[in-house]
């Protein structure tokens, strides 16, 4: 784990801190006593089985829950000290959206930009960029009720990005849609990053969130069994990464040389490509790349499969919750 | 040899229900609560009615009197109790949208209705046999022939199963428990059955002065609550496969059908437009914005139609009563009128102000406008800006009913307006803050609505028949006679009326200090005004659910 007391680096805090914290809900403690941090640009997922105590978490940092012990900071500001100010800094999507159906869209994001008291003559234009953003600008005079599941919850991150919100909480955000609205999602969420915001997201779909993630939590019963860097949890798991590649000039020789290079575990030979299995943490996908053309292959195409988090996960996780 | 096989008789809605429902705690708590209210009633009227040391021979006679008493606390009761069981029984599967998993599993509608039927009839029948006891005592005080008693109860159960049976056709026909439960009550008052059990069960109980059991009355009532009951559980039946299984949580499906109507009206007329809603976009309110102007009950139009409502009997009925009916009942006409309004218009108010927080919580949409830099007390002052228009909107008919009496026994006294006004300003504040706070509290919006109803119903009714039953009891003193004045509204409201009445010149000459009683009342429910209001938003932010902003 990361220092969380360790408060500021170069004098800036990190985005978020949460030491030893710990929520109970009558005799169930649903988090015990975790501690993290999250850099400020840092994409952070939270990975655990349902009922590890992953929306409890986020509802502590979205100034929903109350009572918990320990603490918990967003940009150095204690929740519980001064929550309003906290609320302007989050933008919290919950699992279940929960939008008004009286409403259409425009409506109802005029409704939380008035909320969030945005100047009103700011309005329309900051709406139309919005609904550009989450693809839902033809969408602008439809009621909410007659969204899709995928296009209500982009009209949810619409919502939590009025107020250009420095941290996103993002509590299972892709839950329940189907593979084209999830990758729209993660396009979205990619393209925040790229802007510099602060993402938090818990998520079940894990292939997703090592696309994504600069750094994981991995929560079971209340507990974190794992958190840090993607490339941390290969390297203590010894974990294999897959990487497809399609050479010009295949031949033989070409594949031993291959195999003989440090980092690669296995070397399978297909009709059309080369399948490389190599250990994450010896041989990152790059500089495999840089030995394939030291070895002289013609390489035409490279294509890393994501890590192996679903392992990670089953191998850290016995599937208990709190 | 083959085995035969064994017969099956599985009904696993019924199952399922009963199980819930015994493994609630409310279940147990509200049977007792009613075995306690009617126990004690029983005894109270007993001893109020015959003292400690009747006499068999002053007892003789009087059981009929008390089977009747009875039959119609049972039945009145019966009215208040099962739309609440019924209510939810299909209308919270679809809300739940379970129900398209029963509409796909291997049963048929009719097994789907009749169990959840069932299951719905079983508690009301166990409220009903609680009074069997009670029943079998106002037999041996005399006046009861076993066939009377005997006719009683069947009525009884049957007034029950056809109350439940309607009730079960508005939970499948409506797509909200809140709105089946509406319907089931208006229903209940509106259409005949009512008519079928209390009219004829009553006469055969001797109520209304009848020394005879009208065995033809109760046959046909008998008849008429079998056919209903069935025609209900068939249009049940027919409708769960027709409704759509999910709930649409638009506007009421009674409100699409008048407003169909009337735009058909309309375009006959050369579609007349007087009023267009335009809603615009919030500017600086959001919240106050949406319940204003965006949401069916807060929409002018629909406001207007609320007003008719109320309006229109109040214009019709006034003027009835004081011009055609029997000089000796106008006044108790008059003020049945204006007790019936109150009560409209009072519980509208509970039930919008019940609703405002718990409908959001209910819909997941409260969280989203927690997270917003928006203070507990702006969130709740906006959501009850709608419940505010709905307030103004409902004086109107009782300010005709009350500006009507002026008009009839002018010259009026002052007094009489005074003390109206006063009504209207205190007891709607009252009854908002109470709702408000009580939905506050629940986690769901029918929870909500059912206990702010069953509060007030218990307080207004509680503070007006406490002092009939102490004067029975022969405790009453002039202490608590005015004690229980200044904390029942409808005693106010009897002597409100009957400022009105008093003839002008009586009033200068009375003393000041007969308007006490009044003053204390109106004080004492300013005081629980602001009470309810500050119990409201104390740890507002802690009662939604989230984190209060220090200091």
């Amino acid at each position: 784990m990361s220092d969380a007391t360790a408060t500021s680096h170069n004098g800036v805090p990190p985005m978020v801190e949460i030491f030893n914290l710990w929520v109970k809900y009558d005799s169930v403690e649903a988090v015990r006593g975790i501690s993290f941090s999250i850099p400020r640009g840092g994409v952070f997922g939270f990975i655990g089985p349902n009922g590890a105590g992953k929306s409890s978490t986020i509802r502590v940092l979205a100034t929903l829950q109350e009572p918990f012990a320990g603490w918990a900071r967003i940009d150095g500001i204690d929740t519980r000290s001064d929550p309003t100010r906290i609320r302007r800094k989050i933008g919290y999507l919950p699992d279940s959206v929960g939008l008004y159906e009286d409403l259409s869209v425009r409506e109802y994001l005029h409704f939380f930009a008035a909320a969030y008291d945005l100047p009103e003559a700011n309005r329309p234009r900051l709406i139309d960029d919005l609904l550009a953003l989450t693809d839902l600008a033809h969408k602008i005079d439809a009621q909410v009720v007659a969204l899709s599941r995928g296009m209500q919850q982009r009209l949810g991150l619409a919502r939590v990005l009025l107020h250009d919100p420095d941290l996103l909480l993002l509590d299972e955000p892709a839950s329940g849609l189907d593979p084209r609205a999830r990758i729209e999602i993660r396009e979205i969420l990619k393209e925040l990053a790229r802007m510099g915001k602060t993402i938090l997201i818990s998520s079940h779909i894990l292939h997703e969130l090592s696309q994504l993630c600069t750094q994981v939590g991995i929560l079971e019963a209340g507990q974190l069994v794992f958190e840090g860097p993607l490339a941390e949890i290969n390297r203590r798991l010894g974990l294999m990464q897959l990487v497809h590649v399609q050479v010009v000039n295949p031949s033989e020789e070409l594949t031993s040389r291959v195999r003989k290079i440090r980092g690669v575990e296995s070397v399978d030979a297909r009709a059309d490509r080369l399948s490389i299995r190599v250990r994450a943490e010896a041989l990152p996908p790059e500089a495999l790349l840089e030995e394939l053309r030291t070895a002289d292959a013609s390489v035409r195409m490279f294509q890393p499969e994501s890590l192996e988090l679903e392992t990670a996960f089953i191998k850290l996780t016995e599937g208990k919750t709190a | 040899m083959r085995r035969l096989p064994r017969p099956s008789l599985r009904l696993p809605v019924l199952v399922k229900d009963l199980t819930e429902q015994a493994a609630q705690r409310r279940t147990y708590i509200i049977r007792f609560v009613y075995g306690l209210v009617l126990f004690t009633s029983s005894v109270g009227l007993f001893y109020a009615n015959l003292g400690v040391r009747a006499t068999a021979r002053q007892t003789l006679g009087r059981g009929a009197t008390y089977f009747a008493i009875l039959l119609t606390f049972q039945i009145v009761a019966m009215y208040l109790v099962i739309p609440l069981l019924t209510a939810g029984a299909i209308a919270a599967e679809r809300q739940r949208e379970t129900l398209v998993l029963l509409i796909l599993s291997p049963l048929t509608p009719w097994q789907i209705v009749l169990q959840k039927y069932l299951s719905r009839m079983a508690p009301v029948l166990t409220f009903v046999f609680l009074s069997f006891p009670l029943l079998a005592i106002t037999y041996t005080f005399g006046g009861v022939t076993v066939a009377e008693l005997l006719l009683g109860i069947v009525v009884l159960i049957f007034v029950c199963l056809e109350l439940g049976a309607f009730g079960i056709m508005c939970s499948a026909w409506c797509t909200t428990t809140a709105g089946a439960l509406g319907a089931t009550y208006v229903g209940s008052l509106l259409f005949p059955w009512f008519c079928s059990g209390v009219c004829c069960t009553l006469p055969a109980a001797g109520l209304w002065g009848a020394d005879y059991v009208s065995h033809v009355a109760a046959i046909v009532a008998v008849g008429f609550c079998v056919f209903s009951t069935a025609a209900c559980l068939t249009i049940a039946e027919s409708v769960l496969g027709r409704v759509s299984a999910t709930a649409n949580r638009n506007v009421p499906p009674l409100f699409r059908l008048i407003d169909r109507f009337f735009e058909a009206l309309n375009l006959r007329a050369g579609g007349v437009v007087l009023w267009r809603d335009r809603p615009g976009l919030p500017a600086g309110e959001p919240i106050r914005w949406r319940e204003t102007r965006k949401r069916s009950f807060g929409t002018l139009r629909y406001l207007i139609r609320i007003l008719l409502v109320m309006e229109l009997p109040v214009l019709v009925l006034a003027p009835a009563i004081r011009l055609r009916a029997d000089p000796a009942i106008q006044d108790r006409g008059i003020l049945l009128l204006l007790g019936l309004t109150w009560m409209s218009a009072i519980l509208l108010v509970a039930v919008f102000a019940a609703s405002v927080v718990s409908q959001e919580r209910s819909r997941q949409t409260l969280i989203a406008l927690l997270t917003c830099p928006l203070s507990g007390r702006h969130i709740l002052e906006q959501k009850l800006a709608g419940v505010d228009r709905l307030m103004a909107v409902l004086a109107v008919p009782l300010l005709s009913l009350i500006l009507f009496e002026c008009w009839w026994h002018w010259p009026v006294s002052a007094t009489y307006l005074l003390l109206s006004a006063l009504m209207l300003v205190v007891y709607f504040p009252c009854v908002k803050w109470l709702a408000a706070g009580l939905g506050l509290r629940m986690r769901t919006q029918l929870l909500a609505v059912v206990v702010t109803t069953c509060v007030l119903v218990v307080w207004i009714a509680g503070t007006s028949l406490a002092l009939p039953v102490l004067n029975r009891l022969h405790v009453e003193t002039s202490a608590i006679r005015e004690t229980m004045f200044v904390l029942s509204p409808i005693d106010v409201l009897r002597s409100t009326q009957r400022t009105a009445l008093d003839a002008a010149d009586q009033i200068p000459n009375s003393s000041l200090l007969q308007y006490r009683p009044f003053a204390l009342h109106f004080a004492c429910y300013a005081g629980l005004w602001f009470l309810l209001r500050q119990g409201c938003l104390r740890n507002l932010d802690r009662r939604l659910g989230r984190v209060p902003q220090p200091g």
